[in-house]
């Protein structure tokens, strides 16, 4: 059982003028799965190693349980950490590896064998203790490593970039690997990952990061379809979102030649913006092949035609702005030319000069 | 050399009770004659005065590091530049991995043996030249330390660097580890988020405490020419270096036009008569930029 409340947490390195972290204003509910995710140098090891007891904290006050550990030391956190590239002691064996933790903390061999083999059972090693980790397939290495956090029982699992070194096949199995693994023992975890995929399949609320500084909060489907801003729309999603910029009239937006009518409640909440320009958002996957007959359609003619099995990706250019498409797997091609249509509830709008959402 | 005289050139960067401080990992500790223990701020201490210091104190490992015997001999060796009695066979040369540990928690013992089992064979003994500090000797080279890296910070809590050297003498020991200590403690306020540094990667380090020393070559006006350049053309070309010299990815990170990029890069060249674009002026650059952020770090320590 842990909560976590980082209240308007800063950071700033001795050896530095700038915040590393800006204003971290984040609760973290019993047995949440969060992941910070953004660019790199955008803060969040700094903030993971904050939680761990790593670094120390500039200002703001960081509470476990409601109660308040910015001075704790690291090792009294009740907290397991792992590391990118998840390390293993070559020349222990698997159950060495996993009882090494315990038996430096002096914790009774019985009580130890028990963790290790009850560890060893949920993940599937038990037939492996005996083995060194070079007898090991890669899979059951990283086990092993997500063993060894596992035996201490710790209240907050702190995992930084865990998988960053894998390759991409031994990647995408751990990431189920740790959520189901999540599910089973409902340890409050923090992960940290630049890889936006990996945020969106394994967290129930993604943290976006940029500058220090939080950009969202939100489940993956809050922030894939009402992203903040637009860096967050840029950020979350592959393909990204796309941004073309447009002039709000009395009943729609106009994309230099091309009108889309929007209907009077989105209208009211861009009453203000009424002669001025703003940014349109649309995810590839929210436009449309369309018959040629329907009023909002556009022509327009394939640059690049990508096609991944049962999707298709298309490079357009649209009244001057280069658009990625999404759509079914058909039989399209470079040169050609169609038809396409915005859905236009999908449409999101956000403000030039500040790129935040309006609506 | 007397401990008053000392206190007089240091001043407050001089302690004389480890237990007054929160970070001893920060100071280097020595022992005078008559057994006072004090601690200087590594930061205070250039490499020279470091090596002074190290040639008239004993270096000084705190209590809770009682040595064995093995220990012991090596720290002699390199500390004190003893050599051992002759029964004792070492090697002729070692592979060394000079460590500082941050907020460790005095589990000396535990750590030497998550050490010695991920080493195995090829490991010979650490000697601590403080609680925070010291030096793992290997006998063959060893190239998986990021994972001894985050094997020690995931046991035992607590964070590490490491400089490894190679190949080096035994009998060179006590020549050289002062001057690396200071390196692995230089290369930690100028790359603060890397861990792991080979000799090799601290070769612009040494080159610029080279130039520093040279009566001949006036590196301070470079220094201030450089400090007196904009905030974002000093920006642009880090991001610049930063992304191999791509204009379009560089531009991207800062949020510019290319063209905009284009032409801070020329001011720089402007203004300085170094051109970014080109590799070897580029170099040159990396190097003052390097020195100026290393400067800037020392004075807001
Ligand atoms: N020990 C440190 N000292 C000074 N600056 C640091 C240190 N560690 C990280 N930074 C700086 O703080 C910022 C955030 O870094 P970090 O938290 O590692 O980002 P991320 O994990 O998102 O890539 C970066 O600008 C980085 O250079
Ligand atoms: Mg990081």
């Amino acid at each position: 059982m842990a909560s976590i409340v980082l209240n308007h947490i800063k950071k700033r390195y001795d050896n530095s003028d700038a915040f590393a972290v800006k204003d971290f204003q984040l609760e973290i509910k019993d047995k949440e799965f969060i992941v910070l995710v953004g660019p790199s140098g955008c803060g969040k090891s700094t903030t993971l190693r904050m939680i761990a007891g790593l670094e120390q904290i500039s200002e703001g006050e960081l509470y476990i349980n409601d109660k308040k550990i910015n001075d704790m030391a690291p090792k009294d956190r009740d907290i397991a950490m792992v590391f990118q590239n998840y390390a293993l002691y070559p020349h222990m064996s698997v159950y060495g590896n996993m009882a090494f933790g315990l038996k430096i903390r002096k914790l009774k061999k019985s009580e130890i064998d028990q963790r290790v083999r009850e560890a060893a059972k949920v993940l599937g090693l038990e037939d492996y203790l005996d083995r060194k980790p070079k007898a090991l397939s890669g899979g059951q290495r990283q086990r092993v490593a997500l063993g060894r956090a596992m035996v201490r029982n710790p209240q907050v699992f702190l995992m930084d970039e865990p998988l960053s070194n894998l390759d991409a096949k031994l990647r995408v199995q751990m990431r189920s690997e740790i959520a189901k693994l999540h599910r089973r023992l409902n340890v409050t975890t923090v992960y940290v990952t630049h890889d936006q995929t990996e945020a969106m399949t394994m967290a129930d609320r993604i943290v976006i990061m940029k500058d220090g500084e939080i950009q969202q909060i939100g489940t993956p489907k809050e922030v894939y379809n009402n992203p903040a801003n637009v860096f967050v729309g840029g950020f979350i999603g592959a393909p990204p979102m796309n941004f073309v910029p447009a002039i709000v009239s009395e009943v729609g937006v106009q994309i230099n030649d091309h009108i889309i009518s929007l209907p009077a409640e989105t209208m009211d909440k861009l009453h203000a913006y009424i002669g001025k320009s703003l940014i349109v958002g649309i995810r590839p996957e929210d436009i449309e092949y369309v018959k040629s007959t329907e009023e909002t359609a556009f022509t327009a003619t394939i640059d690049v035609a990508e096609l991944l099995g049962s999707e298709s990706l298309l490079y357009i250019n649209f009244e001057g702005n280069n658009l990625i498409v999404k759509i079914p797997a058909e039989d399209v091609r470079a040169g050609d030319t169609i038809t396409l249509a915005f859905k236009s509830d999908k449409l999101r709008f956000f403000d030039s000069e500040t790129e935040t959402l309006i609506v | 050399m007397r401990l008053d005289q000392l206190k007089s050139v240091y001043g407050d960067a001089l302690i004389d009770d480890p237990s007054k401080v929160t970070n001893p990992g920060a100071y280097d500790w020595f022992k005078t004659k008559d057994g006072t223990i004090f601690g200087v701020r590594n930061d205070h201490l250039s490499t020279n005065e470091r090596r002074l210091l190290d040639l008239s104190f004993i270096p000084y490992a705190p209590k809770s590091l009682n040595r064995t015997k093995k220990q012991l001999l090596w720290a002699r060796l390199t500390f004190n530049d003893t050599p051992p009695e002759n029964t004792v066979q070492l090697p002729q040369s070692v592979n060394l991995i000079y460590f500082i540990l941050k907020k460790f928690s005095n589990q000396h013992r535990d750590l030497e043996s998550a050490i010695h089992s991920f080493f195995h064979n090829a490991y010979l003994t650490t000697i601590w030249k403080s609680s925070e500090e010291g030096i793992i000797v290997l006998k063959k080279e060893q190239d998986c330390s990021g994972e001894l890296i985050n094997l020690i910070m995931s046991d035992f809590y607590c964070d590490l660097f490491m400089l490894h050297v190679h190949e080096i003498a035994v009998s060179s020991l006590s020549r050289m580890y002062a001057d690396h200590f200071s390196l692995l403690n230089k290369a930690q306020l100028l790359y603060p988020d890397q861990h792991d540094f080979q000799l090799i990667h601290l070769l612009p380090l040494m080159l610029l405490d080279a130039a520093q020393r040279q009566k001949n070559f006036d590196l301070t006006k470079w220094m201030t020419k450089f400090s007196e350049l904009p905030h974002d053309l000093i920006k642009s070309v880090e991001i610049f270096f930063y992304h191999n010299f791509n204009l379009s990815t560089a531009a991207n990170e800062l949020y510019i036009h290319r063209n905009s990029l284009q032409y801070r890069l020329d001011r720089f060249y402007q203004i300085t008569g170094l051109d970014p674009k080109k590799f070897k002026d580029a170099l040159i650059i990396s190097l003052l930029l390097d020195n100026q952020r290393y400067e800037q770090r020392i004075k807001d320590q």
